[in-house]
């Protein structure tokens, strides 16, 4: 059987219960291959530790110039949708990160110039060997675009008859359509916040689109989950397990340990959770919603400050309390325009109730859709798609009793297609894939999205809604740019850093909060952008966090802020509130933190 | 000769656009005669991918010898090159001032690109 563990956003704990479920059922004689499909920011490893001993290059085909043959028309430049191609004084210049592979180019050469040949853009590893089960990863190359291909190699792993857990990357985008595909069952991890939720609907609309057996698992639950529960009832879905909210837990993790293997009693709720794990439960998908302007804007503050400063708040792995750090912030800057760059999972709008007053599509390349009552059914585009997106299952027309269909999930709008069709059936349209908004709140304004389920371009809409708030504070002559990053070092994520005043990056003190803030801090660095550091739940583990100033340091950063590990943060997130408003220990350490960044903005009082 | 500058407006007194692939405009400049065309950047600045490769072919096809920017990338630099294109950065000035430094040897020649490309 194949389990897929996803969430609609990091930090929920989905690589905990990836790896923990896999100990507890190997640890009882079943036959078990966890397979990391996580393939942007594979982290399972870092608590396995497994001794890899094969490695496979993954490959997709290239286009291959041949100079000899070509006449330099330009046809392959202008059939491109991907814009992956120049063609300048007789020179076909190719731009491999941004091919998609879709074989639009040597299509439409009428000199045979360009022809298709594997290029590696990833590799997967595997530990056969690995006690007490089999363990493999894919791993994407940086700048590489079809994560969706590593980790179809990464699920060749998959056997019969054995338990196969794959965890998938967080949030919904087509890797992860791709990782929980032709699972028997998912199980989408969240917490019982008011985040979790707006997180855990984003997951449970993909695994429902694509029909797969869903069940949930509340995270961090103390009892206190009726929201999650209340959800869940509503749209048909089970709570398959809970996962209580302990101190030890998180410290154990926090230094790369197996739970299952220090604390009994985790395992047997896992167990118990899989053994009670039903695989025909789906429910109907909702539709995908947006929100529309529903009002006029209520006053907008106006400022005197000739410029502004941008702050970009980011935190390579979900969940380490960024969006807490930047709406609490958010209430004590004045004079400032707030920025959701999280575009795939927003969630600043559960805290700071915005009031929408300006709403636009967002439209991000194009889809194919076959016109049934044209379509002949030949067959020649099914044959021709490099993605596999053209089904035999449209509906009957006078020449037929069945068409072709685009699945627009699968199609990547290459373009291919409403080439090859002979009778000129298909047609690529625009494809709206989410909207942006301009709202006001009790912090001031906030410019924000939403892409829709399995989207790309979300980097292009973090640069919308970047321009938007830049707009908006000249306008207003306000002295701040607030961004609440999106997690990962992603495209989404450089759209967001690049070109901004200042990245504060928001880790925790754990072996994964290390290795991710390594990479955004060598991604800021890669901008030319300062960091500045925020270490959440400080007191955690001692050694990490001395490894995080130590890292801050060689980055030529520093460390700004100690919040402390302060149990009165998750009520504050489950009552919907910042952890300003509820006050405690974490509070004190916020304000103290926004003091010290101020000065380093050099923002007046 | 022809100059092709990234801008944020349509006439002369428009900002130069400090980004190249996704700059609003591209005023394209006859440094002798003064006479400029507006070439339209808006398809690019929408583009999901490549935007960097589609403007500086869009710059070669309007037949220009130099690109007056702000920030330019890997891709778009090669592209660029290849067609012996020489590429001049510019502060925030508007369109007409950075067209007199360039015609005052003001403007230094980039031998590469400034910035890292991205993938957005």
């Amino acid at each position: 059987m194949i389990i897929a563990i996803a969430s609609g956003k990091g930090g929920t704990g989905k690589t905990t219960l990836a790896v923990n479920l896999a100990y507890a059922l190997a640890g009882r004689g079943e036959r078990v291959r966890l397979l990391d499909c996580d393939v942007e920011e594979p982290n399972d490893h870092l608590f396995v530790r497994p001794g890899f001993t094969e490695h496979r290059d993954v490959a997709v085909p290239k286009p291959v110039w041949s100079e000899e043959k070509c006449t330099g028309c330009g046809k392959c430049g202008e059939a491109c949708n991907y814009n992956a191609i120049a063609v300048v004084k007789g020179k076909v210049l190719l731009f491999n990160e941004l091919c998609h592979s879709c074989g639009v180019c040597s299509y439409v050469c009428p000199e045979n110039a360009l022809r298709e040949e594997p290029a590696v853009i990833g590799s997967v590893d595997a530990a056969p060997g690995h006690e007490p089960f089999f363990f493999a990863q894919g791993s994407l190359n940086i700048g590489e675009a079809l994560a969706p291909s590593v980790v179809r190699e990464v699920k060749r792993y998959v056997v019969p008859d054995a338990i196969n857990i794959i965890d998938a990357s967080p949030g919904t985008a087509c890797p992860v359509v791709e990782a929980v595909k032709g699972a028997d069952a998912a199980l989408l991890v969240t917490e019982p916040t008011p985040f979790g939720l707006n997180d855990l609907k984003l997951a449970v609309g993909l695994t429902l689109k694509i029909g797969i057996p869903t069940g949930i698992i509340v995270n961090r639950s103390d009892g206190k989950d009726a929201l999650i529960a209340e959800y869940a009832d509503e749209v048909g879905l089970p709570v398959t397990g809970r996962i209580p909210f302990r101190r030890e837990y998180a410290e154990t993790y926090s230094g790369g340990g197996i739970l299952v293997e220090h604390f009994p009693e985790f395992a047997e709720n896992l167990l118990d959770i899989f053994d009670h794990l039903k695989l025909n439960i789906t429910a109907e998908p909702a539709e995908d919603m947006f929100e529309t302007a529903a009002g006029e804007p209520s006053q907008l503050p106006t400022g005197s400050a000739d410029d502004y400063k941008e702050v970009t708040v980011i935190s390579g792995k979900g969940g380490t309390g960024k969006t807490t750090v930047t709406a609490s912030f958010a209430q004590l800057a004045r004079n400032k325009i707030l920025a959701d760059n999280d575009v795939d999972a927003a969630d600043m709008h559960l805290l700071l109730k915005p009031a929408v007053f300006e709403t636009h599509d967002f439209f991000g390349g194009v889809k194919a859709t076959v016109d049934p009552s044209k379509c002949t059914a030949c067959g020649k585009c099914a044959a021709a798609c490099h993605f596999s997106a053209i089904r035999r299952d449209g509906p009957a027309n006078p020449k037929g009793d069945i068409t072709y269909r685009v699945e627009a999930l699968a199609c990547e709008g290459c373009g291919l297609c409403p080439l090859v069709c002979p009778v000129d059936a298909i047609e690529s349209r625009p494809n709206m894939t989410g909207r942006w908004h301009v709202s006001s709140t009790a912090c001031g304004p906030m410019v924000h999205a939403r892409l829709g389920i399995a989207e790309e371009n979300s980097g292009r809409l973090v640069a919308r809604v970047r321009s938007r708030a830049a707009e908006l504070a000249r306008q207003l002559k306000q002295e701040l740019i607030l961004d609440d990053g999106p997690p990962g070092t992603g495209c989404p994520v450089i759209a967001s850093v690049s070109g901004t005043d200042l990245v504060l990056v928001v880790t925790e003190p754990t072996v994964s909060g290390v290795h991710d803030m390594e990479r955004v801090m060598r991604l800021a660095d890669h901008f030319g952008v300062r960091t500045l550091v925020i270490i959440n739940k400080s007191d955690l583990n001692q050694e990490q966090a001395e490894r995080i100033r130590l890292i801050a340091g060689r980055h030529g950063s520093g460390v700004i802020g100690h919040i402390p590990f302060d149990s009165s943060v998750n009520d504050a997130l489950m009552a919907g509130r910042t952890a300003l408003e509820h006050g405690g220990p974490a509070a004190n350490a916020i304000r103290e933190a926004w003091s010290a960044l101020r000065k380093e903005l050099d923002l007046g009082t | 000769m022809k100059v092709a500058v990234t801008s944020q407006g349509k006439d002369m007194e428009s900002q130069v656009d400090p980004r190249f692939g996704r700059a609003q405009y591209f005023l394209v400049v006859d440094t002798e005669t003064g006479e400029s065309q507006v070439v339209d950047n808006q398809q690019n600045l929408n583009a999901p991918s490549g935007a960097g490769i589609q403007a500086a072919q869009n710059i070669v096809n309007a037949g220009a010898e130099a690109i007056i920017t702000g920030n330019v990338g890997p891709k778009a630099y090669m592209v660029l090159s290849t067609a012996g294109i020489k590429v001049y950065l510019s502060g925030s000035v508007t369109v007409s001032q950075a067209v007199q430094e360039f015609k005052n040897g003001k403007l230094e020649e980039t031998g590469g690109a400034n910035r890292e490309g991205h993938w957005v």
